[in-house]
């Protein structure tokens, strides 16, 4: 009885956690999502300077939830985030206009994979 | 390759003790619920055991669910007759009163052939030697002989016996066991003055040594002595 009270107690702090994680990801995916349109935006204009600012943040705030991610998120879907900002900043420096808003975009539909894939919904149970 | 070390161990570890807690039915006889629940463990540890690149609390977080659910179910079954039933099935008899019972065995789909093997390997070659045979929930055939072609038991030629208790080790590997001593009201020194009468002055040179419940001493020393 005390181990099944204890494992009960146990999946509660998995569900609690496992929304309370689902929450801070999603919010965080989002957050990066929203950064995408405006460099975007600078890259159109060729304001190559604000381009890269941006993406710099954008490579400092994903730095910072990055560790965290870890714990939870498949390695390989973190890396590619990663490979995505570390090829738009080259192409920024290079003033690659094509390249670097492809990457951009693929960069925002790996966060919007990540964002539908840590989603709590019938599809992804099934 | 220090990463998958330090990953192996902690699976490893974390799987031991799944299966310690899921108790000690667990080793000898599983229940079709507890076997499928075994298989996922193991595979669910091996997963992120060899993937660097599955975060580990992916493979943590259903082992310790099924866990859950395991003790649940058992938790379940113990209180409820109906659960068990449904969760492991129930016993069939497919011998009656000598007689096969062929639509307990068409429902277990077990064959002739099959319990004839399993009569055999329990000793009864011979099928009219049966009263009863039970097919377990566990897949076990129990079988009961009739009476008459049974061991005889002291109980049926009314010969007394004596008790016969556990004999319980007091020194196990060269070590004292103080708890069984203390058990048996006995201490050290009465083991040491018994182990002197033998020979042996050290009981770090006796491999085992036990007291049945005649109180006689049984012991075997070292072959190389400390």
């Amino acid at each position: 009885m005390k181990l099944l009270a204890g494992l009960t107690i146990l999946m509660i702090v998995f569900v609690v956690f496992g929304i309370h994680t689902q929450q801070q990801i999603l919010g965080l995916a989002s957050d990066m999502q929203e950064m995408v349109p405006n460099i975007s935006r600078e890259i159109n204009n060729e304001n190559w300077d604000a381009a890269r600012n941006d993406t710099a943040r954008l490579l400092e705030q994903w730095n910072e939830i990055q560790d965290r991610w870890d714990l939870f998120i498949v390695h390989s879907e973190i890396e590619q985030v990663e490979l995505y900002i570390a090829r738009i900043l080259s192409y920024l420096s290079s003033e690659d206009k094509a390249a670097a808003l492809a990457e951009l975009a693929a960069l925002n539909t790996q966060l919007s994979h990540i964002y539908r894939k840590e989603m709590f919904n019938v599809q992804n149970i099934f | 390759m220090l990463v998958i070390f330090v990953r192996t161990f902690i699976l490893y570890s974390v799987v031991v003790l799944t299966m310690r807690l899921m108790g000690k039915r667990q080793i000898g006889q599983l229940e079709p619920f507890e076997l499928v629940i075994a298989i996922m463990i193991a595979e669910l540890a091996t997963i992120p055991m060899e993937d660097r690149g599955i975060p580990l609390i992916n493979g943590l977080v259903p082992i310790m669910t099924l866990l859950f659910i395991q003790v649940l179910i058992s938790f379940l079954s113990l209180k409820s007759l109906w659960f068990r039933s449904i969760m492991d099935g129930s016993p069939s008899i497919v011998v009656r009163n000598g007689k096969i019972q062929e639509k307990e065995l068409y429902n277990a789909r077990f064959n002739l052939n099959e319990l004839i093997e399993q009569l055999r390997t329990k000793g009864y070659a011979n099928i009219s030697d049966v009263e009863y045979a039970i097919l377990e929930t566990s897949g076990d055939l129990s079988v009961i002989p009739k009476s008459q072609k049974r061991a005889v038991t002291p109980g049926d030629l009314k010969i007394d016996t004596q008790y016969e208790g556990l004999p319980i080790p007091l020194v196990i590997d060269g070590l004292i066991q103080t708890k069984n001593l203390n058990m048996v009201n006995l201490d050290e020194s009465w083991l040491k003055l018994e182990l002197q009468k033998f020979g042996i002055d050290r009981p770090d040179d006796v491999l085992i040594a036990s007291l049945d419940t005649q109180g006689k001493l049984y012991f075997q020393s070292r072959d190389h002595k400390k």
